[in-house]
């Protein structure tokens, strides 16, 4: 039984504590990584990582497996990230330093960074690119997911996320190749 | 700029790994996190009170609109029946013998406020010549 199936099982049989330690267990690492490609900040993912928590855990028991676990809790995930973004943009609009800029800077200062400077431009070109073509990018690129699941994760058509994909790859290349 | 052909985004697997650390224990205590939050906001979940506050807010503005509704209705219909009452009781003085008497009494209400020079100045600006102001 995967995890997934186990966390559902132990739902519905009324174990709740087991179901949560298991849901955090088995989603903590790869959600953290997921929103922090969005946010450029610890303290920001630590926030949007339990908010997204709470709303799975909230959420759960009305959860129908009209998909699966793992798509629907990333499904979440991904709309906390791009929520987020667009607050902290409609924050910026009146002010002289755009979104962009502010993301650099919190990569460029941040205390946790522990990468060369090629991962650190990366991590900066991305933020380059539009939410959703940054969503694309970060699923395909560093989680190497299917289309597939990245149609079902974002309610689009798995050709046109290739094509996002094409797009966001092209451009991030250009702008490293700018520089290495 | 790079000249070598090469796809920068594929050349190094290191490209791929988060260049990122965590605070340490991070981890260990993010269920805890969790369920601290969860907890936190349960009680607002169910509290009666809370829940059914916004609903006994939009009941009371609404009787509060309704209740002004009703009585600005009232008051107009009363204002209506007033004004019928008033004719009816004029109509009830109406001596039989006498209908065109009404026109007095209404020539007197009309009249009411105007001095004879305003009936005066309304004739000629109606063009009626003063010699006929007398026939009017």
């Amino acid at each position: 039984m995967n995890s997934d199936s186990e966390i559902l099982s132990l739902f519905r049989s009324g174990d709740r504590d087991k179901a949560f330690s298991l849901l955090v267990d088995s989603y903590k690492e790869r959600l953290y990584w997921h929103i922090r490609r969005f946010t450029c900040s610890h303290e920001d993912t630590d926030d949007l990582l339990q908010e997204t928590f709470v709303k799975i855990w909230s959420a759960l028991p009305g959860f129908r497996e009209d998909s699966r676990l793992f798509t629907w809790i990333y499904r979440i995930a991904t709309n906390e990230a791009l929520n987020f973004l667009r607050k902290k943009k409609a924050r910026t609009m009146f002010s002289q330093v755009p979104i962009e800029d502010i993301l650099y800077r919190k990569i460029d200062e941040d205390p946790y960074f522990n990468g060369n400077e090629l991962q650190r431009e990366l991590h900066k070109a991305i933020q380059k690119l539009p939410p959703r073509q940054k969503a694309v990018f970060n699923m395909r690129y560093f989680e190497e997911m299917s289309y597939d699941d990245i149609s079902e994760i974002l309610g689009t058509s798995a050709g046109s996320l290739k094509a996002s994909y094409h797009h966001a790859y092209k451009k991030i290349r250009e702008e490293l190749e700018k520089i290495f | 700029m790079r000249n070598d052909g090469k796809d920068i985004l594929t050349e190094s697997a290191e490209l791929k790994k988060m260049p990122f650390r965590v605070p340490d224990n991070y981890f260990d205590g993010v269920g805890k996190s969790v369920r601290s939050r969860l907890a936190a906001r349960r009680p607002l979940k169910t509290s009666l009170t809370r829940r059914i506050l916004p609903y006994v807010s939009a009941a009371a503005v609404l009787a509060v609109v309704m209740t002004g509704a009703i009585l600005i209705r009232m008051e107009n219909r009363y204002s209506l029946l007033k004004e019928m009452d008033s004719f009816y009781r004029t109509a009830d003085l109406i001596p039989v013998t006498d209908p065109a008497s009404i026109y007095f009494s209404s020539y007197e209400e009309a009249s009411d406020g105007l001095s004879e020079e305003d009936i005066i100045n309304y004739l000629v600006y109606t063009g009626v010549e003063p010699e006929e102001f007398d026939n009017r």
